[in-house]
């Protein structure tokens, strides 16, 4: 029983209204300023927000056509999707460990490999990759309760290292992290047992710091990044430089942080400090006016949003992110269907990671990982995934079959089923 | 259990979600006013300079001499100077980003044509500048060497090697551009962005030639200024690698007092002022010279010593013997200071003129018989001689041996060979050496050289100058220090001014102020309100009377020994009295022939023009820095004078030193007036002092009377009143 795509139903509604207000915001915020600088250019900010309103309707194009087909078809194809979403990763892969550039189909930017070039835009298969990748794993756990043993865990695990390993690759640290809330998110309210996910997240835990060691210095200061903030902190590794070798923090870095690698995070926290209860005013303000905060208008675009309006402004934002959770879990709650409630919540742990992290780091409270906030930031293959990712949302939400039959995953640890 | 989950789960994000508005509340409501500030500062501009002028420097009348003047440099960033790869790479990088060269070329072509396009600047820089691209790319290793040192300077201070500020800094490579080429240079170096026109300024010396040693000349700033930079702690005042120094002369000497101090302006991207200083300009420095006097003097000199066989070079000091104010300081030959640099080899390699060398105040020679007046009253003042005492002169001070100790009465072509009694006025006007032999004698060494300090010998005059040298007064302690021991003879020998004791050409002139006004006073050179410090001389009038008595002599008594020469007309009112004086001295070599053998294993020998060896291997190895040389081979290739002296004696540098003293109508001086110009003349190797520096001096008088004036008028209320006349006190005053 399928309604026809106008017909939302009410949580529906609700997340699209929170969508098209956040997309605003994020035009609003590049059109505040004159000029968007672009790949050391500058280039006038109607051109630009008339770029990302494309992408928008594109998007709601797009939406529309996924809600006709529903998520049922595409999740039949989830494996074959994931697949191709792999074979796109490989190009980015070839590039930078071979060397051969497609014809410049694969260009480089600050050292990595992240997109194909396609004539008008480009394309990021990693954020594609998030996408069916909830699928894919959505559509491998909807039947299953092998994942409630140790071993069961294994083929999930495995569907996410493999993205996780090629876009590590490319590299793209903040994409890769992105999967371990969403595996655990999805696998956590599929029922996996407690102790074997903090199992897992105890191994991490203990492996961590290796990883840590094995990182580039660069990886290493932004991570760092979090205790830099505090002036004492800094001293402390200036004065015994040999102790905090750890860090890969080095005196001079430390003595030069607020200049060098905590710029971006100094002036983010300023940008938003400085906004106040009720902001700048639109299109006013230092970080608007002049061109101090790189990035403002993909990563860094709710410390704008903050600058110019202030906590209001990011209450009204993250507001928006929370209607969008809770209706995602109130339709997960309520669609009896195993494989859309299960992807529901991915969706709803993807958009959620997404906001905690990149809203995390531009307070100073998460590395900085060049996280874009959905539905804001400026970026379309971003704007893509996330519209891929809500309207696959709403698409659940618009099969409710009515059922007398138990919930699934309705699983007790005691054994059995509960009818609770 | 999923309902459960999604309860657990929802809470998790509920909590992250409330840290985050927490943080939010204590960033925007909380520590709001605290990221306000840093927002604002962000705002602020770094501070930028503004350039300052440098002081002018003007005559004694208020006549600019040296001044800042606005014109245009072209400039030349670091990177291009210097070849520097990290610059080349970030350039060729700059321009392919900004497809300088056109789209779609690869970086290989990009470089190349960044090469051309190098090569093609120097070529058009040289169209601005006089001595080709050689010279320019000289130029630009100079700069490069200097940044170089400071580099290094710096490393050493900082313990680690970083990039000075100089570096990133482009550099004046052509210099005082004007106008209108300004704007050919703008529209011919416009494709090259590392290449800048900007407004400068540069110092033009108008004094010419005859000023050229006093005022000096600034010099780019080396790591050893920057090391002992004087305002070092004073951020607008301090120097910077860019800025030029004072480095001779008044520019020296009045460094802290000519330099400026940049300004500084604080604003913000809204076009806010904060604060803003302005830049204050050096001050101005007034000197104490006449720049009339000056030409005047260095134009008459060089007519004067042309004709003469041996000199082409020597020096004029005119005092004020009031103050001590330096009227003309003339050192010939000079240089045009406003092609100094250009024409720096060819001076430099002029060594028998030294057109570089400042005579006036950094030449030392013996003073001969102008110390002579005061061994007479450092005799009279200790008692050893009284205004009667007697000696005779017969030619040599032991008749037994008339080779030695003998007057230059007997070697001279006077007709009597010999003086004959003499007291002490008579003696400094006939300048008899064997009056001064015994009375050397009797005041022995010590005693002589206590007057020699109390009259300024060996010390520096007080002028300021890096030039100066302070001569020598043969002490025993200094003559212990250099090996020589005093002999019984060394008293005799000081006495007429020869042996060690060597004075300078500024010495002399101060020294003629002292004899003409009883006291010592330190020279000074530029103006200032403050009053210099005066040292009394000891001695009663009539002492002092004798030898102001036989000075007059010697000028216009018919028998003096310039009476021929340096008298000067009674109806100007004024008199000479002066003493001249002929100092022995040695031709000076003028070029080193330094055998050599060269990195091919050639032998050979290289003609070096240096007035010392040091400087013959400085140049050598300058030229030539591999070549290997034996020191003790080196040989004086040339001298000057080259041929001995006429009648076969030897070369002697002419003195005369004088002051001009108000007369009556009878040519009687008014000794009660104190004199208003004393001053001195040097000719090297001219001869006799009397006959060459004599008749230089009656010019010198024709000049000052001319120049001066009603200045020379001594409306000024006398130090000295009433002094006895020497015919009282019975020495008698020849007709």
């Amino acid at each position: 029983m399928r309604r026809p795509v106008y017909d939302l139903t009410q949580p529906g509604w609700a997340i699209a209204i929170s969508i098209t207000v956040l997309v605003l915001i994020g035009l609003a915020a590049i059109c505040a300023s004159n000029t968007v600088p672009v790949g050391g250019r500058n280039v006038s900010s109607t051109v630009m927000a008339g770029k990302q309103a494309g992408v928008a309707i594109a998007c709601i194009v797009l939406s529309a056509i996924i809600l006709r087909i529903g998520y049922m078809r595409l999740a039949r194809h989830a494996y074959l999707l994931f697949g191709i979403c792999l074979v796109l990763l490989l190009p980015m892969i070839i590039a930078k460990y071979l060397g051969f550039s497609f014809g410049g189909l694969v260009p480089e930017s600050r050292g990595a490999y992240r997109s194909i070039r396609l004539p008008g835009f480009a394309l990021q298969p990693s954020e594609f990759m998030k996408v069916s990748y909830i699928l894919a794993m959505a559509w491998y756990l909807r039947f299953r309760k092998n994942y409630r043993t140790l071993d069961g865990l294994f083929v999930p695990i495995l569907f996410s290292v493999i993205p996780m390993v090629l876009i590590l690759f490319e590299p793209d640290l903040g994409t890769v992290l992105l999967f371990i809330p969403v595996l655990f998110g999805m696998l956590f309210v599929a029922g996996a047992r407690i102790q074997h996910l903090g199992g897992i997240i105890l191994i991490g835990l203990v492996v961590a710091p290796f990883t840590f060691m094995k990182l580039h210095a660069y990886q290493k200061s932004r991570i760092m990044a979090v205790a830099l903030q505090s002036k004492t902190f800094r001293d402390k590794i200036e004065e015994n430089p040999e102790k905090y070798a750890f860090t890969g923090v080095g005196k001079r870095e430390a003595r030069e942080w607020e200049v060098s690698t905590g710029m971006q995070l100094v002036r983010s926290k300023a940008a938003l400090g400085s906004g106040g209860f009720f902001g700048q005013g639109w299109g006013k303000g230092t970080y608007v006016e002049y061109n101090f905060l790189p990035d403002r208008h993909n990563d860094f675009v709710f410390s704008i949003v903050g600058h110019q309006w202030g906590l209001l402004g990011c209450l009204v934002v993250l507001g928006c992110y929370v209607v969008i959770v809770v209706a995602g879990v109130e339709i997960a709650s309520v669609t009896p269907e195993p494989c859309g409630r299960l992807l529901a919540m991915g969706v709803v742990c993807l958009i959620a990671a997404q906001t905690v992290i990149n809203v995390g780091m531009t307070v100073g409270l998460m590395p900085i990982t060049g996280m874009t906030l959905p539905f804001v930031s400026y970026g379309g293959s971003s704007l893509l995934t996330n519209f891929v990712a809500a309207s696959l949302l709403i698409s659940v939400s618009q099969n409710r079959p009515f059922t007398l039959a138990r919930k699934p995953f309705e699983w007790t640890d005691r054994g059995g089923h509960n009818q609770s | 259990m999923f309902e459960q989950r999604l309860k657990i789960l929802l809470a998790m994000m509920g909590f992250a979600l409330a840290i985050l508005v927490v943080r939010l509340i204590d960033m925007q409501i909380v520590h709001a006013h605290m990221y306000e500030e840093q927002a604002d500062r962000a705002l602020l501009l770094r501070p930028k300079t503004l350039p300052t002028v440098r002081g002018s420097i003007l005559d004694r009348t208020g006549k600019l001499l040296v001044s800042d003047e606005p014109c245009w440099d072209i400039k030349v960033d670091y990177g291009i100077l210097s070849g520097d790869k990290d610059y080349h790479d970030a350039m060729v990088k700059r321009l392919k980003h900004n497809n300088a060269y056109g789209r779609k070329l690869s970086i290989e072509d990009v470089e190349r044509q960044f090469n051309n396009d190098i090569d093609r600047m120097w070529e058009q820089l040289a169209t601005f500048f006089d001595g080709g691209t050689d010279e320019l790319h000289a130029r630009a290793r100079e700069i490069c060497d200097r940044i170089e040192a400071i580099r290094e300077d710096v490393a050493r201070r900082r313990g680690f090697s970083a990039p000075v500020r100089e570096e990133r800094m482009s550099h004046a490579i052509v210099e005082g551009l004007t106008d209108q080429e300004q704007v050919d240079a703008r529209s011919v170096l416009s494709p090259y962005p590392w290449v800048e026109v900007e407004d400068s300024t540069k110092r033009v010396y108008r004094g010419g030639a005859p000023l050229a040693h006093i005022l000096g000349q600034v010099v780019p700033v080396t790591a050893e200024h920057l090391q002992s930079d004087i305002f070092a702690e004073d951020r607008l005042r301090s120097l910077l690698g860019t800025d030029r120094i004072g480095g001779s002369g008044i520019e020296y000497s009045m460094e802290a007092q000519l330099r400026g101090s940049r300004g500084e302006f604080h604003g913000n991207r809204a076009g806010e002022v904060l604060t803003s200083s302005p830049p204050v300009p050096g001050e101005d420095v007034r000197l104490t010279i006449r720049s009339d006097l000056q030409s005047r003097l260095y134009e008459m000199f060089g007519e004067q010593i042309a004709p003469l066989p041996y000199s082409l070079s020597g020096s004029i000091v005119v005092l004020d013997p009031r103050n001590r104010d330096c009227l003309a300081m003339v050192s010939y030959p000079s240089y045009d200071p406003q092609t100094f640099r250009e024409h720096y080899n060819v001076l430099r390699d002029d060594t028998r003129r030294n057109p570089l060398a400042f005579r006036a105040v950094s030449r030392q020679y013996a003073p001969g018989s102008i110390v002579k007046p005061l061994v007479c009253l450092a005799g009279l003042i200790t008692g050893k001689i009284t205004t009667a005492t007697t000696f005779t002169c017969e030619g040599a001070l032991f008749p037994s041996q008339p080779d030695r100790w003998r007057c230059w009465a007997a070697a001279g072509t006077s007709m009597r060979k010999q003086h004959g009694p003499l007291v002490a006025w008579e003696a400094i006007k006939y300048s008899c050496n064997i009056f001064m032999y015994n009375t050397g004698q009797l005041l022995g060494a010590d005693t002589l050289t206590n007057f020699f300090d109390m009259f300024g010998l060996g010390k520096e005059s007080g002028t300021g100058l890096r030039e100066e040298v302070p001569g020598i007064n043969p002490t025993p302690n200094f003559m212990e220090s250099i090996g020589h021991p005093l002999t019984p003879g060394s008293p005799r020998q000081f006495a007429i001014g020869q042996a060690e004791v060597a004075v300078t050409p500024i010495q002399a002139a101060n020294l003629m102020a002292s004899y003409a006004t009883g006291e010592y006073r330190h020279v000074s050179l530029v103006r200032t309100d403050a009053e210099s410090p005066v040292w009394e001389l000891p001695g009663s009038p009539t002492y002092w009377q004798v030898i102001r008595r036989g000075m007059f002599g010697v000028v216009n008594d018919t028998d003096g020994t310039a009476y021929t020469q340096a008298r000067i007309p009674i109806d100007t009112g004024y008199v000479l009295i002066g003493k001249t004086g002929s100092a022995e001295t040695v031709p000076a070599p003028t070029a080193y022939a330094i055998p050599y053998e060269d990195t091919d294993g050639s032998e050979r020998t290289a003609v070096i023009y240096a007035n010392t060896m040091s400087d013959a291997i400085d140049f050598l190895l300058y030229d030539h820095p591999d070549a290997t040389f034996d020191p003790r081979s080196i040989e004086v290739a040339e001298r000057w004078p080259s041929e001995a002296a006429e009648h076969g004696r030897k070369h002697s540098h002419a003195w005369f030193v004088a002051y001009m003293q108000k007369a009556d109508a009878n040519g009687q001086p008014l000794w009660n007036q104190v004199p208003h110009v004393a001053f001195s003349v040097m000719v090297e190797y001219g001869g006799s002092g009397g006959r060459v520096s004599g008749a230089i001096a009656q010019k010198v008088a024709d000049v000052l009377l001319e120049v001066l004036g009603p200045d020379l008028d001594p409306d000024y209320v006398a130090v000295v009143d009433d002094v006895d006349h020497v015919a009282d006190s019975g020495a008698g005053v020849g007709p």
